[in-house]
């Protein structure tokens, strides 16, 4: 047993700038439990995952490993316990190939070689690694390497396992076989997983629940115990799973007495009997799709011919990313680039504005030719926009209004233009200049240094503005704001929108069209509805699906005649009444 | 020009192309590479160059290193290479008066210049190869299990082999991750509209100092990570720590070191005879 009592601790302790972060915790995690921690950004989560494995030692109160208390000199022997799994998979791995890293942990426990070897294949074979174990970790994809260090963390035969939100940076299909492959292990070799996440639907499945805000443990409970206490859990800001909510609302109408509901299978089968009962209706026509929207007979914005592209083109390790695009970007619109990992959206984009050049085929601008000679790229890159990925990583100054008013400088705007756009880009971002103008960079917190690095695009003025996986990284209440701050800005000043991303989400669905592309070719197209009607072939093409599709996906299965394309809990509410449920 | 470093910075990457050579014991081929350096650095006429060029070359076809890939590295080296024989020949001292075609002042131009700037042109050419022909090779586990065997002598009188070789590993790692890094904030720059691949030189040299301290932010910020992650790891130093890999001397290491040796004995009967 893992036994935490009366833990507090606090950053820089006993000085003047003493940060508190977790206050007089208890809890208790019985081996081969899955406990699942839950919270927002700043709740202590990673405080109190670090205190586990003791890389921080309590301020207050005291952690007992199986018996063993841990303290400073405890601690080589508590980290052998207690493994931990991080969240970005490329800081954590240290050797070159798969079998080395796995074999690192070991090695560094001193065990004898056959030892190391009999632990190392159990670990291979516990995460299914067996055709990687001399491949490259940098040949890996995300999730592969996320696997990889779970395994070098299980060839260490640890009680407990600490999984520290190592879903926030990895596909959301590999991020599902990742929970998958707790339950697996637990039963493989007993261990305890303690995950850690801010994403309600990974966590239905797990023993226990416990949910944090502010340092301090608000709820304890299991899944369906917690799930019920929705008001209480949106009070703190965290959302129950859809089909809990869905439930509830068909519960207070009478149609269904069953209780909390957490997964959608529950719900399937508490509505089987009410649609057993309707009389079999005539299959319903598909929908005729609808004609294009006007916008798309206009010049487009943008428009790609037959691009083709390699990375390391002409070296052993040339790698096929555009295979032949076709696309368009049409003034004022909003557009989504969807695909699974490796389908060359990211490469795409940066074709949009000129960053790459060096590929077959042609990208015109405004009807001109991006790859003339004599074409104005620092123009073109101004007016496109371009947000990267983890764009925190990226900004280029040490102040906030110095980064931020970086493109203003660069044109030489007199100070009064330049301080009315970077006033206007912060405002826009949500953060107050005159508090914010001044501050360091780097004593922001993630989120914040997000928005500061969009400002930093938005102060250029741009008249198209392209975000690559924006939400990756972030928390469900931040991509709720990211979305509003999208939808307010393309209605304000008729921006053009490019989003690129893997999931059908919140942000997706603010797009007036969209794109898929697998495998660097554009293998669907139209409005987010049409793309919905055929929702089980985008599984296939490596995207998930929103929370409402995948539901009904799975009441389709019992009523036949439900629409797919729908977009939202009211939405998918109202289609499911039309089927004629009664109480 | 498009932003893609890594393409062009072949220097210490690991192809694993599962040749033969890739096979060979990091021993073997590490001391295979310090006796060529030693013989390149000996080397002192055409003839024995010549022999050392086609070890080399065989080296690099068994070894199935793809030529393009090798020149595309090699371009930087061969224009530096080409300034210092230029200076070389121009510059040097005392040319026989018979063979000299020009002479003003201390600048001549002389066949004596002309072959010993050759030699120094080559011999420059010839370590590169044989240095990134070891990398292309040798995985850098294998490398760093090959060091710390053999300069395991050392640790008797108290250097810490093990630490400087990970310190080694991990700095060799993380090159690839840098050059990323550099790559995606150079990207970031250019994304708004200052760059390093366009506008004046001054300009250009000035975007690329401004990333400087971000880089090194970054990297601190990463090598704090890493060391936690380490540390979460049971890792330590050198100390009580085993090994899963054996490495072994086989007949092919056998194979590959005669050859080697009677190429360098031959260079060396060539310089001392």
């Amino acid at each position: 047993m893992l036994e935490v009592s009366k833990l507090s601790f606090s950053y820089n302790a006993g000085r003047a700038d003493e940060v508190p972060a977790l206050h007089t915790l208890d809890l208790q995690i019985d081996s081969g439990e899955l406990l699942a921690v839950i919270g927002h950004n700043g709740s202590g989560k990673s405080t109190l995952a670090k205190l586990l494995v003791g890389m921080l030692q309590p301020t207050e109160g005291q952690i007992v490993v199986d018996g063993l208390p841990s303290t400073p000199s405890s601690i080589w022997e508590i980290r052998r316990r207690v493994g931990m799994v991080f969240q970005r998979p490329d800081d954590q791995l240290i050797a070159n190939t798969v079998i080395d890293d796995i074999a690192f942990g070991p090695e560094n426990l001193g065990l004898p070689r056959d030892e190391i070897e009999q632990r190392v294949r159990e670990a291979v074979e516990a995460l299914d690694l067996g055709g990687r174990i001399n491949t490259q970790i940098s040949d890996l994809s995300g999730g592969e390497k996320q696997r990889v260090a779970i395994a070098g963390v299980l060839a260490m035969r640890p009680n407990y396992m600490i999984w520290d939100e190592p879903t926030t940076m990895i596909a959301p299909q590999q991020a599902r076989n990742l929970i998958a492959l707790a339950h697996e292990l637990r039963e493989r070799t007993g261990v305890s997983i303690i995950h850690i996440t801010h994403f309600m639907h990974e966590i239905v499945a797990f023993d226990r629940v416990v949910v944090m805000d502010g340092g301090r443990k608000v709820m304890e409970g299991t899944p369906r115990e917690i799930f019920a206490e929705a008001d209480a859990l949106r009070a703190i800001g965290l959302n129950v799973p859809l089909v809990t909510e869905l439930g509830r609302r068909l519960e207070r109408r009478g149609i269904i007495s069953a209780g909390t509901l957490i997964r959608n299978a529950e719900l399937v089968e508490a509505l089987r009997p009410k649609a057993a009962a309707l009389p079999a209706s005539e299959p319903r026509p598909e929908p005729r799709e609808e004609a294009v929207p006007a916008a798309e007979q206009a010049e487009p914005l943008i428009k790609v011919r037959d691009l083709r592209f390699s990375y390391m083109a002409g070296t052993p390790l040339e790698q096929l990313a555009l295979d032949g695009i076709d696309c368009e970007v049409y003034e004022g619109e909003t557009l989504a680039i969807l695909g699974g990992s490796q389908a060359g959206k990211s490469t795409l984009v940066e074709f949009f504005n000129g960053l790459r050049r060096a590929g077959k085929g042609h990208v015109w601008y405004r009807g001109r030719d991006v790859g003339e000679s004599g074409f104005d790229l620092s123009q073109l890159r101004r007016e496109v926009g371009i947000v990267f990925q983890q764009p925190e990583s990226q900004l280029l100054e040490d102040i906030v209004g110095k980064d931020v008013s970086y493109v203003p400088r660069k044109k030489k705007l007199p100070p009064a233009e330049s301080r009315a756009l970077v006033e206007r880009a912060l405002t826009d971002v949500g953060l107050d200049y005159e508090t914010y103008r001044l501050r360091y960079i780097y004593a922001l917190s993630g989120g914040q240094k997000r928005r500061v690095a969009l400002a930093g695009v938005l102060a250029a003025d741009p008249k198209v503005l392209i975000l690559d996986e924006p939400v990756a990284g972030l928390d469900p209440r931040g991509r709720s704001e990211l979305a509003d701050l999208i939808r307010k800005l393309s209605q304000r000043s008729g921006l053009t929108v490019v989003l690129v991303g893997n999931t059908i989400d919140e942000l997706s669905e603010l797009a007036d069209r969209a794109l898929v592309l697998h495998k660097g070719k554009v293998v669907r197209q139209g409005s987010l509805r049409q793309l919905l009607r055929h929702a089980d072939d985008l599984h296939a093409l490596g995207l998930a699906l929103s929370e409402a599709a995948e539901l009904a996906l799975d009441l389709r299965t019992i009523f036949p005649n439900l629409p797919l394309d729908l977009l939202d809990l009211d939405e998918l509410e109202t289609a499911l009444l039309a089927q004629g449920l009664a109480v | 020009m498009a932003i893609e470093f890594s393409r062009n910075i072949t220097f210490g990457q690991y192809l694993n192309l599962g040749s033969p050579i890739d096979r060979l014991d990091p021993r073997s081929k590490i001391i295979s590479t310090w006796l060529l350096i030693f013989a390149a650095l000996l080397v002192n006429s055409y003839l024995g160059m010549g022999l050392l060029a086609l070890c080399i070359l065989l080296i690099l076809l068994v070894a199935r290193i793809p030529l393009g890939y090798t020149w595309r590295g090699m371009r930087l080296l061969l224009i530096a290479a080409g300034v210092f024989f230029v200076f070389q020949v121009l510059f040097h001292p005392n040319p026989a008066p018979e063979t000299t075609w020009w002479r003003w002042g201390y600048i001549s131009l002389s066949l004596d210049g002309l072959a010993f700037a050759g030699l120094m042109f080559l011999r420059v050419v010839l370590l590169y190869l044989l240095i990134s022909t070891l990398m292309f090779t040798t995985s850098m586990m294998d490398l760093a299990d090959g060091v710390e065997i053999m300069f395991d002598p050392l640790k008797r009188i108290g250097l810490p082999i093990n630490e400087l070789v990970m310190v080694m590993v991990i700095v060799l790692k993380f090159v690839p991750l840098l050059v990323g890094e550099i790559e995606r904030l150079l990207k970031a720059q250019a994304a708004r509209g200052s760059s390093i691949d366009s506008g004046s030189l001054k300009e250009r040299a000035q975007s690329l100092g401004a990333i400087l301290v971000p880089i090194f932010i970054n990297a601190l910020q990463r090598a704090e990570v890493v060391a936690t992650a380490m540390e979460a790891r049971c890792y330590r130093g050198g100390k009580g720590r085993t090994k899963r890999r054996v490495l072994r001397f086989g007949r092919n290491d056998a194979i590959a070191m005669l050859i080697v040796l009677l190429f360098v004995a031959a260079i060396l009967v060539l310089r001392f005879s």
